[in-house]
């Protein structure tokens, strides 16, 4: 026999539950993470009565949240994706707006630089040009070394910024570990309280956000995490959560190895991709080894072109100059380019070689001297011309090679006319021409000089360097637009489904309310009808 | 489809987000004026900008260096064309001379108008820049072009190099001459019928002293020889003009060149305020759009009306 006042006062309890659900989405409608919950109802048993079976009221199946694993892992992988993009973008950009700028940049510096080598070369007696001369050239230097000190200052605050999201990556191992262990107490996902599984995945969200992990589900509602994907290096499994942490070398800022202590004793790991680790990682690889490279590629150059011409000209004291700037910047690259000469009369302005034809001389030939190579010992000699016997130096014949020029010592020598005979030509130390400029014009030509292998002068390398850092940046806006894109479509699918819509609350809260009013119905329609039969009189 | 209701808040928080950076970026491009607010904004013309600032740096030195030269090659010109002025009238005063009907005392008054005047040259072959180096020594600018010593016989100490300067990337031009090459010699041939070279200040004394000693022979071949050395400063005089020219005409291509530079630079470097206040109005508009929809649609809610 049916007995509607249990209808009755199991509708209500139904519908209770449902209005209490609703109340706690709405409660819940800011909370981060939070997946909304369904209440479903299930038909009782009915009960048979001859041959039919009468309807016996409903009761609450199930609160179960509202919640996809497909969408859920479609967002972790979308955020790692997205993530990556951030930590490029931002200090690849840093290291453009410090190398691309007009005033801290090397391009600024070198063109003050070889303005003054220029200028030097108008008036190469001026003390003061070779004042300003020196003045710029520490400026050459002290640009190189604060740009390789701006390069280290991202290099520190990456290696922080590793470090930092390596902590929260084993912070968020042990949480959910922690997890696991209560999530395992149950056997089946439908017993297990929904804030702890909304907890489960608001920690793998985190940790998609650090880097792409692959997550497997067991029944019971307990996870494995690993980085990358199935055979990628385990973070969480049912026994331990694991201990990540870095490794740097501070000359190769591309080389970050990342440990992984699994099994208790640490490891290297490879398989650290997307995410902002992997973003920092890749910044490092391709935008911050390369600049660092390339910036001290290009001191290394810069030193030794200049030093090269200022070694192989004569300064204000008629003597040979020594090295401008360190050469020790071979070893220690940007940051150790320094200025050696305070003397403007250190300067060497002026060209090696004084060559002076024979007082006797009947020729119309003059003998000019090659390019210098550094370290070319300071030639002194005569070279005398015989019509019968050719070119001879100390009464040693010299051959002649195709332009009728020589090389001595090191030196190519070439004559403009012809020497005629018993014309000799004196060769030796430039050692008193203050006003000789042909070495201070070598150097403000450098400017132009093709001093890369591939034919670049310095400043083009210098604006390729950062061109290059430049366009890393550049793709990754790109990339960061489209992944933007995919990652709001990846929260929408999520929210579509477990996100909460207080228009959607409001009318279940109608519908149960009235289901509800409807339930305490029954409970009074059944009072009357007791009451009718007691009423019977 | 179901918009969750924070989602409605979130997004629309960002979008507005979104456009009012957009404002901001404009407005801070309006301001400086540059279509580049930092270099990251777009690396590729940042680095075109700094292409350009150094080749437009390039011009203003070239034109620094043809000011320089154009100054240099004028205090050359002013001391030659003294020079010649006096060669002239050493010219003038030998022609005077080799008139067989002078009396001793004429010719020693000439003689001694000779000497002076040789002098007076004298000094001006040792003439100083403003920095205290000698114009006409080549680049030994620190030694005296000429010099005398107790004998009173005069010497070039200077070298025969020239200093050049770079007025473009592909044109030079020289600054200076060698001071004997200015000051010129002349060939003499001996009673032995040898060729000597006689130094320019040799070829004023021999004269003067021929001059005062009467001997006629030396006198017209002083004439001649001086006529040579006035020829040669004219030459010296017509080589600086030409030099001059050279800077001038350097100028006007100078001129042309900037003109050129300056216009892909500001091509590259300013903004283009009519489409960027265009664009700053739209952006405007789209976020005063965004706020009026997020108000209304945000009053939307069933809630409303359950009471």
């Amino acid at each position: 026999m049916v007995d509607i006042l249990s209808i009755g006062a199991g509708a209500t309890q139904l519908y209770r539950s449902a209005l209490s659900t609703v109340s706690n989405n709405i409660a819940n409608m800011n909370t981060e993470g939070y997946t909304r919950q369904v209440s479903t109802s299930e038909q009782n048993v009915p009960v048979p009565q001859g041959g039919m079976y009468i309807g016996n009221g409903s009761r609450l199946g199930d609160v179960a949240r509202a919640f996809s694993e497909f969408n859920e892992s479609n967002l972790r992988n979308s955020s790692s994706e997205l993530g990556t993009q951030d930590p490029l973008i931002k200090y690849a950009d840093r290291i453009v707006d410090v190398m691309g700028s007009g005033t801290s940049s090397l391009s600024s510096a070198f063109d003050q630089f070889f303005s003054a080598a220029s200028n030097l070369s108008g008036d190469p007696a001026s003390r003061a040009l070779r004042n300003l001369y020196l003045r710029d050239a520490e400026g050459l230097a002290a640009r190189f070394r604060e740009l390789s000190g701006q390069l280290s200052n991202i290099e520190q605050d990456t290696q922080a910024e590793i470090n930092l999201k390596l902590t929260s990556l084993n912070e968020l191992g042990k949480q959910l570990f922690t997890v696991n262990q209560q999530l395992a107490k149950k056997a089946t996902l439908n017993g297990q309280p929904p804030n702890l599984l909304d907890k489960r995945d608001d920690i793998l969200r985190d940790m998609a956000e650090i880097a792409k992990i692959h997550v497997t589900h067991s029944d019971s509602g307990t996870v494995e995490v690993r980085l990358d994907n199935q055979n990628g290096t385990p973070v969480v499994d049912s026994l331990r959560s694991t201990v990540f942490s870095a490794t740097f070398d501070v000359t190769q800022p591309g080389q970050v190895e990342i440990l992984a202590n699994v099994y208790g004793a640490a490891s290297p790991t490879n398989s650290v991709t997307g995410g902002s680790l992997g973003g920092l990682l890749n910044f490092r690889s391709q935008a911050l080894a390369p600049a660092v490279t390339g910036l001290n590629e290009l001191a290394v150059i810069t030193a030794t072109e200049i030093n090269t011409l200022q070694t192989t000209g004569v300064d204000a004291n008629g003597e040979r100059g020594t090295d401008l700037f360190n050469v020790d910047v071979v070893t220690t690259g940007a940051a150790g380019f320094t200025l050696l000469q305070s003397d403007p009369l250190k300067v060497a302005a002026a060209g090696l070689l004084k060559i002076t034809g024979g007082a006797l001389n009947s020729g119309v030939a003059t003998l000019n001297y090659g390019d210098i190579v550094a370290g070319v010992a300071t030639p002194a000699f005569t070279i005398n011309f015989a019509a019968e016997t050719g070119y001879d130096i100390n009464g040693a014949a010299v051959a002649v090679d195709a332009n009728g020029g020589f090389t001595f010592e090191g030196i190519n020598y070439t004559f403009t006319g012809t020497p005629a005979d018993g014309d000799s030509f004196t060769v030796g130390l430039n050692a008193s021409a203050l006003g000789d400029n042909r070495n201070m014009l070598l150097m403000a030509r450098l400017q132009d000089k093709a001093t890369y292998a591939d034919g670049r002068s310095m400043g083009e390398g210098y604006l390729d360097l950062v061109r290059k850092v430049g366009n890393t940046s550049a793709l990754a806006k790109i990339s960061q637009d489209a992944l933007q894109a995919v990652f709001d479509q990846a929260v929408m699918e999520k929210d579509k489904l477990s996100g909460v819509s207080l228009d959607q609350e409001a009318a279940d809260l109608i519908r149960f309310q009235q289901a509800y009013q409807a339930s305490a119905q029954i409970i009074q329609t059944s009072t009357k009808m007791f009451d009718s039969i007691l009423g019977i009189r | 489809m179901k918009i969750s209701t924070s989602q409605l808040y979130d997004s629309a928080i960002t979008q507005m987000n979104r456009q009012q950076s957009n404002v901001a970026e404009m407005q801070a491009k309006l301001a400086s004026g540059k279509s580049l607010v930092k270099p990251s904004d777009d690396a590729e013309k940042a680095t075109l900008i700094q292409r350009l600032n150094s080749a437009m740096q390039r011009q203003d030195l070239y034109e620094l260096t043809l000011d320089r030269a154009d100054s240099r090659l004028r205090m050359e010109e002013t001391a030659l064309s003294s020079a010649q002025n006096m060669l002239q009238r050493i010219r003038e005063l030998a022609i005077q001379g080799s008139n067989g009907g002078l009396s001793n005392t004429d010719r020693t008054v000439i003689a001694n108008e000779v000497s002076s005047l040789r002098d007076a040259l004298f000094s001006l072959a040792n003439t100083e820049d403003e920095g205290g180096n000698f114009i006409f020594s080549g680049t030994a600018v620190g030694t005296p072009a000429f010099s005398k010593d107790a004998d009173g016989v005069i010497t070039y100490g200077g070298d025969q190099n020239q200093t050049s300067v770079d007025i473009s990337e592909y044109r030079q031009v020289e600054l200076n001459r060698a001071g004997d090459a200015v000051f010129s010699s002349v060939s003499r041939t001996n009673n032995d019928g040898e060729v000597n070279t006689i130094g320019f200040f040799k070829v004023i004394s021999d004269f003067a002293d021929a001059l005062e000693s009467g001997d006629e022979a030396t006198v017209s071949q002083g004439l001649s020889e001086i006529s040579t050395l006035t020829d040669d400063m004219a030459l010296s005089l017509a080589d600086v003009g030409s030099r001059m020219n050279t800077v001038d005409s350097q100028r006007d291509i100078l001129a042309d060149s900037r003109l050129r530079y300056q216009e892909l630079l500001s091509n590259a470097e300013d903004l283009d305020y009519a489409t960027a206040v265009t664009k700053l109005s739209a952006q405007m508009l789209s976020l005063e759009a965004a706020q009026a929809s997020f108000a209304k649609i945000s009053q939307l809610n069933l809630f409303n009306y359950l009471r």
